[in-house]
């Protein structure tokens, strides 16, 4: 039995290897598409790692990896020393050896060896030498010298690193979140009100300063780029197209932005899903993109970028749009609106979010857009973000992934509500101020407004959405909010201040609140709820037009 | 925590006749019975944060040491009338498959045995929605068996 700690080494490094093979091997076929010359340095690179994965797994025992590693290698030193002549054939059998040592690793990781897998392996040595043998013999002129980025490659084999349990790595942050806490229980402690200790506040900011630190390292800790997964979609992409029998080319922009390790493993499934529904309903088939007098290559666009404390993840493709007309016709037969006139179309497309809601007319093996879509969003939503979707027909879609950049802290502010504290993130609030409740315009149906700067906003009183009593207060505080594009004025009795706050999922067993996101401990001790703005305007019914019956 | 060490020892010494090991407590006028198992510690009273949209016997969160859990307040979850916290009151904190929550009782009793002759089925099979998994007789006083699992969502 192989030592289990190496083994789980070898299974995260291959991984690792195989996200940045593929991307290679893509590039291999597409170069050979286009009628350039095979770039050298890309062989060698899949050379190398090909070997660096046999070298391992020979060490380790792994005989049937080892034997598919070694049998790809030699079709790949055949290629990169014009013996035969790369044809797409051998990119696929290439890709298959990924596939297959993919499937591996899970194997491995469950019974601790690959010897089930013989004859797959087999088989798959079999079609390599095959795609090897029947290949065009003789030399090519083809494999150039030129164009090399080595050192692209240098860079991801070399690394001072070392591999942390993701699991410690939890355990050190919710710790860090519990000294945070145990830190303001101690120094805003209550005994401590109305007294001056001038040595006690001194050494308090130092532990301040420090537990600060510590925090953005800790937080530090868990981001990592982004480029990893963005890589991943370089091979979903090339698949789908494939299978769809499109022509794409995916264009990968921000692969650095770094992002939670938690919210990156969170998102790689509803990426695929959106990628694939690029493909597949986005991109028109070739020659409908020609008769239509657009590229007959269509793109697409993944990128990520940090925007006023979120991640914002993009996908966009410049196919043919969401179709207003089809998605309303689905919407009125499922009885989920009446009339659409004057429905705004981010308010239509906010249809395809739900769940089974699909206006495919086929629903392929790729995707069918729309069986998932409402997947993309509640996974989103889980991470405290949101979706926006924009489109235009005959011109693309373009779907937005609004991230919280952290899963673990945000700046909150702290107000009050009938005794009880609630955090609204910091984010949110544009402003603050006291209003005279007579200022107040309110509608037949009960629901208040302000005019506010010349903007006419609704009020909503935290009270009663939460059903904490009437109380008809002359004054209260408003704080202004915007999110999701949207303003609303908060009522609240008092405004505490503001906080760090360290997010706490609040127990599962309770099932999703709706306006609530999660909750922090205040210094205290007592456990508050973090607002949350979307949720909070549906309370309140602030769906405005075509609001989605659930 | 600190059951657990006695738990197993008792467990040994009752191996010929088959009993149950359950904390009691009073809730009304009645008391009731948990078995030792589920129990992970008993608290004071906690200040409770309440929370919008569930049921109204589930008073809120508290935060004990760092980990957030909810509590029901027994009175409001066995049908009985609501009344002030007292300095007996106590919160039960039970462990439900991995999951904590907090039950408010009036006063916690005992850790007593009940020998499995002497636990009956309730009554009509269905009393508070299967809430209540038996009834005990421990010196010829009754104790209501609950099943910690209805507890929430029952």
């Amino acid at each position: 039995m192989v030592d289990r700690e190496l083994l789980e080494g070898f299974l995260a490094d291959s991984a690792e290897m195989l996200d940045q093979v593929e991307p290679y091997v893509i590039g291999l076929e597409k170069s050979f598409r286009e009628g350039g010359g095979v770039d050298k340095e890309t062989l060698n690179a899949i050379f190398r790692l090909f070997h660096s994965l046999k070298g391992a797994s020979a060490f380790l025992g792994l005989e049937n990896i080892t034997k598919v590693t070694h049998e790809a290698e030699g079709l790949l030193s055949a290629l990169r020393d014009g013996k035969i002549r790369l044809e797409g054939r051998h990119v696929d059998v290439i890709l298959e050896g990924c596939d297959f040592i993919r499937e591996a690793l899970v194997v491995i990781q469950a019974d601790g060896s690959d010897r089930g897998l013989g004859d797959r392996a087999g088989a798959l040595i079999e079609r390599i030498r095959r795609a090897l043998s029947e290949g065009p013999v003789g030399p090519t002129e083809e494999v150039s010298e030129v164009r090399s980025e080595p050192t692209q490659v240098q860079r991801d084999l070399k690394r001072s690193d070392i591999r942390v349990d993701l699991e410690k790595l939890n355990e050190l942050n919710d710790l860090i979140g519990e000294l945070v806490i145990a830190e303001t229980m101690v120094v805003r402690n209550p005994d401590l009100r109305g007294y001056r200790f001038e040595n006690f506040e001194k050494a308090a900011h130092q532990l301040h300063l420090i537990v600060r630190a510590l925090q953005d390292l800790s937080m530090s800790l868990r981001m990592v780029p982004i480029g990893g997964l963005f890589r991943r979609m370089i091979r979903v992409v090339h698949d789908a197209a494939k299978r769809t029998g499109k022509e794409v080319e995916l264009f990968i922009k921000g692969e650095e932005t770094e992002v939670d390790k938690t919210v990156i493993e969170a998102i790689a499934d509803p990426l695929v899903h959106l990628l694939r529904n690029a493909v597949d309903h986005g991109i028109e088939p070739p020659e409908e993109r020609r008769r239509l007098g657009k590229p007959q290559k269509g793109r697409i666009e993944l990128e990520a970028r940090h925007e006023g404390g979120e991640v914002l993840i993009a996908v966009r493709d410049d196919g043919r749009g969401l179709d207003r007309e089809a998605i309303l016709v689905k919407a009125k037969e499922r009885g989920l609106i009446e009339d659409a006139e004057g429905l705004p179309d981010e308010e239509v497309y906010k249809f395809i979010f739900l769940p089974g809601f699909s206006t495919a007319k086929e629903v392929t093996d790729v995707s069918g857009r729309g069986v998932g879509m409402d997947v993309v969003k509640s996974k989103v939503e889980e991470l405290r973000g949101w979706v926006e979707i924009r489109s235009q027909k005959g011109q693309g879609t373009q779907v937005i992934l609004h991230l919280p950049l952290t899963l673990a802290i945000i700046d909150g502010l702290l107000v009050e509500v009938e005794g009880v504290r609630y955090v609204i993130p910091l984010f949110l609030v544009r402003e603050l101020f006291v209003q005279d409740r007579r200022d107040l315009v309110v509608l037949p149906d009960g629901k208040a407004v302000i005019r506010h700067h010349g903007r006419l906003l609704p009020v909503v009183a935290l009270r009663s959405l939460f059903g904490l009593g009437t109380r008809d207060n002359k004054e209260g505080v408003l704080v202004v909010l915007e999110g999701h594009g949207r303003w609303v004025c908060l009522e609240v009795d008092e405004v505490v201040g503001q906080r760090d706050i360290v997010i706490k999922p609040l127990p599962k067993v309770l099932g999703r609140i709706k306006g609530v996101s999660g909750c922090t401990i205040l210094e205290d001790g007592t456990v508050s709820l973090i607002l949350d703005l979307q949720g909070l305007m549906e309370r309140f019914g602030l769906r405005v037009q075509g609001e989605i019956k659930s | 925590m600190l059951m657990e060490g006695g738990q197993r020892e008792n467990t040994r010494l009752d191996e010929e006749g088959r009993s149950e090991k359950v904390l009691t407590f009073k809730v009304g006028d009645e008391d009731y019975a948990i078995s030792i198992e589920y129990i992970s510690e008993i608290v004071g009273l906690h200040k409770i944060t309440p929370l919008p949209d569930v049921p109204r016997y589930v008073k809120g969160v508290i935060n004990l040491r760092g980990k957030i859990i909810p509590v029901v307040d027994m009175r409001l979850r066995l049908g009985i009338p609501e009344r002030e916290y007292d300095e007996r009151t106590c919160i039960v904190v039970v462990n439900v498959e991995g999951d904590l929550l907090g039950l408010i009782v009036d006063r916690v009793n005992e850790v007593t045995d009940i020998p499995e002759d002497q636990i009956e089925p309730p009554p009509s099979g269905e009393e508070v929605g299967g809430l209540v998994k038996g009834l005990g007789k421990v010196r010829e006083e009754v104790k209501i068996l609950l099943d910690v699992k209805k507890i929430l969502g029952g």
